[in-house]
């Protein structure tokens, strides 16, 4: 459900769910459903790019802020405004630290030999802004931007 | 997830039929097509059904291609839907793996 936040041309809209695989699809979901009440500011290949860059970040969460041990839930928090979509994550799991990350670079990466990294470098290269940081409430956040 | 092999002359076509790839289908993918294509020297996965893919797909596709590869075969892809090709190309898989539109364009590759 879309919910107006009393900014003229601001729409809004939170989804809260549970750490487990399964439910990745309820994320594409979500986010597709935002987007096509867009329509037509957000063409359907914009809106697929960023069904797919939601859907990594979201796996990342699950995969690897929370396992068995440590299971939970986390939030995503869309809101589109007059410049583009943003798509905050929020979560209690363990912290990513994007320093230590290894990401595929195909300047330099053979595809046929990597077996991961992918993932983020979608992410990256998807959307024209991605922050990585921990709000004020001890929360793993998210951040990601697409121009309208 | 469904799978259907289909051998057509020298062929194996590999039918995924399945809408999605992604992180909860890659184990049963792996599963289902590795031991498929163990061996066999030319190879199509046909990716009509497959409405979308994730990097842990493009893994598991990957993995079959590097399998193939050491069996000194070959994997083809046909009849991917736009967002897949899109993904396909946005890491490059384009320049490992011939991608055609339709499947007889790529069995005639052969």
């Amino acid at each position: 459900m879309v919910q107006h936040l009393g900014l003229r041309d601001v729409k809004g809209n939170i989804m809260k769910i549970s750490s487990n695989i399964e439910n990745l699809h309820q994320v594409r979901g979500y986010i597709r459903q935002f987007g096509e009440s867009l329509a037509p500011l957000l063409p359907d290949e914009k809106l697929d790019m960023l069904e797919l860059a939601a859907n990594e970040v979201a796996a990342n969460i699950i995969r690897h802020g929370y396992d068995h041990d440590k299971p939970g839930e986390f939030e995503i928090i869309i809101v589109q405004d007059t410049t583009g979509i943003s798509i905050k994550f929020l979560d209690q799991g363990y912290p990513f630290n994007r320093e230590n990350a290894t990401l595929f670079n195909p300047e330099i990466d053979e595809v046929i030999d990597k077996t991961g990294g992918f993932g983020l470098f979608i992410i990256e290269k998807i959307m024209d802004k991605v922050t990585y940081d921990q709000d004020g409430l001890g929360n793993n956040r998210t951040q990601l931007f697409l121009k309208i | 997830m469904k799978i259907e092999k289909i051998n057509e002359n020298d062929v194996l076509i590999i039918k995924i039929a399945s809408k999605m790839l992604d992180v909860p289908k890659v184990s049963e993918f792996k599963e289902a097509v590795l031991p498929l294509v163990k061996n066999q020297k030319k190879i199509i996965f046909d990716l009509k059904e497959l409405f979308f893919v994730d990097s842990s797909g493009c893994g598991a596709i990957l993995s079959c291609i590097r399998q193939v590869n050491a069996d000194d075969g070959e994997i083809k892809i046909c009849n991917t839907n736009k967002r897949v090709r899109t993904l396909f190309e946005l890491i490059r898989m384009h320049k490992i793996v011939d991608i055609y539109n339709t499947r007889q364009e790529a069995v005639d590759s052969f």
